[in-house]
């Protein structure tokens, strides 16, 4: 409660809405320096050059690059095993040569490319 | 691009405009951005030559971050009363013993107050009333009754918590009560509650 010789609570919101219309201005010339210093400071951040945006990056190679240093080795390592699939897939023509001449030598009729790989037991089995 | 058109751009915007280049945005946000730190410098500091370097080195300090500048993370405008804050403080610190709240009332021996204030004479009565406030006290009434900031955008612009910030308020409020009422009929308000 408020005797008539308090401020009222509505006395200091009119008190204060009466500052808020009455607010100080900045002199202009306040407003000239701080426009020149914002155009100064814009004029040397052109001929600064451009900052990259930090963007994070997404997807696989990106994390791979970073793994291997660059995109260089990255790259090496796409090509050589590119190089490993395609000389597994498509036997070379001269390798046939060289294989076929060695057969010969050695008087192996069956292909030495002809590799039995999962041989059979039975000569084991024979002997008990 | 025209300053007309800016005027519905927000502060975030134009200042990513103004990092692009943009020297209309430089003004738009000049215009829109000076006369709030002044007017938040000048009554915290009670002096309009140290609240004129104050908000020089302020905008100063926006220019030089709007490259960096993260949207999204906070108000322009919350970040520039932060910014005008902290510089006040540091020259309110610089000034002590004489700080503002130290500073006695001014003798009102005018010849308008012996036939009532008018309404200039009202805002120097307030003026004087807030620099007796504590420090943080005044800060935290001016940023919520004259600037129009709310609880939680003060807490933001103090670094302290909203509870912290409804009590610096309401003391500060108290405060002004007991500073003003003396002079209550001198401020036109005579009539009885």
């Amino acid at each position: 409660m408020t005797t008539k010789f308090e401020m009222g609570e509505e006395d200091l919101d009119g008190l204060f809405a009466e500052a808020r219309a009455d607010a100080p201005l900045p002199p202009g010339s306040l407003v000239q320096r701080i426009e020149a210093a914002a155009l100064a400071e814009q004029a040397g951040r052109a001929s600064r050059p451009p900052l990259r945006a930090n963007i994070p990056s997404r997807g696989l190679m990106p994390h791979l690059s970073g793994w291997f240093r660059g995109l260089g080795l990255t790259a090496g390592l796409a090509t050589a095993t590119l190089a490993g699939v395609w000389l597994g897939a498509v036997q070379p023509a001269g390798l046939s040569s060289v294989t076929d001449s060695v057969s010969r030598a050695l008087g192996v009729t069956a292909s030495l490319d002809r590799v039995d790989l999962i041989p059979a037991f039975d000569p084991f089995q024979s002997e008990g | 691009m025209a300053l007309d058109a800016l005027s519905d751009v927000s502060d975030e915007a134009l200042l990513v405009l103004y990092a692009n280049g943009d020297q209309a945005a430089a003004r738009a946000l000049t215009l829109r951005l000076t006369p709030r730190a002044f007017g938040f410098a000048a009554r915290v500091l009670s002096d309009r030559a140290e609240a004129e370097d104050v908000v020089q080195e302020a905008m100063l300090r926006l220019w030089r971050v709007a490259s960096d500048w993260r949207q999204g993370e906070a108000k322009i405008s919350t970040w520039l009363y932060r910014v005008v804050l902290n510089l006040c403080t540091d020259r309110i610190r610089k000034k002590r013993p004489s700080a503002l709240e130290d500073v006695a009332e001014p003798e009102d021996d005018t010849p308008g107050a012996q036939a009532g204030l008018i309404e200039r004479d009202r805002m120097q009565a307030l003026e004087a009333a807030l620099a007796r406030l504590p420090d943080r006290q005044r800060q935290a009434v001016v940023l919520r009754h004259l600037e129009g900031l709310g609880n939680p955008e003060i807490a933001e612009v103090m670094d302290i918590g909203v509870e912290a910030v409804e009590s610096l308020i309401a003391r500060g409020k108290r405060s002004l009560t007991a500073i003003l009422s003396p002079r209550r009929a001198e401020l036109g308000y005579d009539n009885e509650v």
